[in-house]
């Protein structure tokens, strides 16, 4: 079976990430091997060092086994979904973090000889995220960020027809029906 | 105006060190507090009350980043967000973003021009009333060679300077 990874950035005080990561993986283990990564409770770094920033263009630019580990299901990830809160426009700190640090090159994208992005997440099928937003009202001012960072910026790594599913502040139902027919 | 320089770049001899010691020297004649998130350090540092205090003290924040994802990196977004919590932008009028950006202006169309919208539209509405954003960008900076570079660098004095106005 193909592998499904759970992204999970529960950074607020509610339960609701983790309920909504629960349904997730119990709606997707129907249809595939589910790992999960919890950046909290991992302890994932809110942010690139300097150090990743200097390793970014060499053949090694990860530092930090945790990431080493997550690049690796990346990788060979069909599907991910990424459930968290929005608090006004943007990821977490911790997710957008997580994305500078493990979608580098030579796991997400290479360069080609003109210093141009080329996909490198050939199994990649599809790409949820699940949100659950702090101001409904102020999202769209910023464009609907996070949305725009998952669903726009990460298709520049995946394959063309790579599919793409975003949820709202959704009940259990909607979760199982969604995530479902990934 | 009084402008808070807001600096969040991990590389200390990176480019965008270079656009902002520009974007200094053009704001010579304004008064200016700067902020380093990273600071020469390995990891920067989040939100703390001095920012709260630059923040009410400024009418103008000048955000000097490299755009990563089509947006602003992690711990400058989640500064920005910490402050929002707090209410410290209420008072500002304006803010320019001045940023770097790997790819070119089509990718990052592509890629939803997620950052600009935030710059121009998203915090200007957290803002005092009136207030606008700006958006300065140097695009494909890892594909154009070192005269492109420079012409941005001479370019900032007269951006800032109507942005500022």
């Amino acid at each position: 079976m193909e592998l499904a990874l759970v992204v999970m950035a529960a950074v607020s005080d509610d339960d609701r990430e983790r309920h909504h990561a629960a349904v997730t993986r119990r709606t997707l283990a129907l249809s595939y091997v589910v790992e999960t990564i919890d950046l909290v409770a991992e302890g994932a770094s809110v942010a690139m060092s300097r150090t990743e920033r200097l390793r970014y263009q060499t053949d090694a630019p990860i530092v930090d086994p945790l990431i080493e580990s997550h690049a690796a299901l990346v990788s060979r990830a069909a599907v991910l979904v990424f459930v968290f809160p929005t608090r006004w426009w943007s990821l977490p700190q911790v997710l957008q973090a997580w994305l500078e640090r493990t979608f580098v090159p030579g796991v997400a994208f290479t360069l080609d000889e003109r210093n141009l992005l080329r996909p490198n997440l050939s199994s990649l099928r599809a790409i949820a995220g699940i949100t659950t937003r702090q101001r409904p009202d102020v999202i769209a001012d910023g464009g609907d960020a996070a949305r725009r960072v998952l669903l726009r910026t990460m298709r520049l790594n995946a394959p063309r027809r790579v599919r793409t599913e975003w949820l709202l502040d959704p009940d259990e139902a909607v979760i199982e029906s969604k995530v479902g027919r990934l | 105006m009084r402008v808070a320089m807001v600096f969040c770049h991990p590389v200390p001899t990176s480019f965008c060190a270079s656009v902002r010691d520009a974007v200094e020297s053009a704001l010579d004649r304004h008064e200016v507090r700067r902020v380093d998130l990273y600071d020469g350090a390995d990891l920067p540092r989040s939100f703390a009350d001095d920012d709260f205090e630059l923040l009410s003290w400024a009418r103008a924040v000048v955000l000097i980043y490299p755009t990563w994802w089509g947006t602003l990196p992690a711990p400058l977004m989640g500064w920005i967000e910490d402050g929002l919590e707090r209410e410290a932008w209420a008072g500002l009028e304006r803010v320019v973003a001045v940023t770097t950006h790997g790819s070119s202006r089509f990718v990052n169309r592509l890629s939803g021009g997620t950052g600009r919208r935030i710059v121009m539209r998203g915090l200007p509405l957290q803002m005092a009333l009136g207030a606008s954003g700006r958006f300065i960008a140097l695009y494909s900076m890892d594909t154009i060679d070192d005269d492109d570079r420079q012409r941005f660098l001479d370019s900032l004095p007269d951006q800032l300077h109507r942005a500022l106005a």
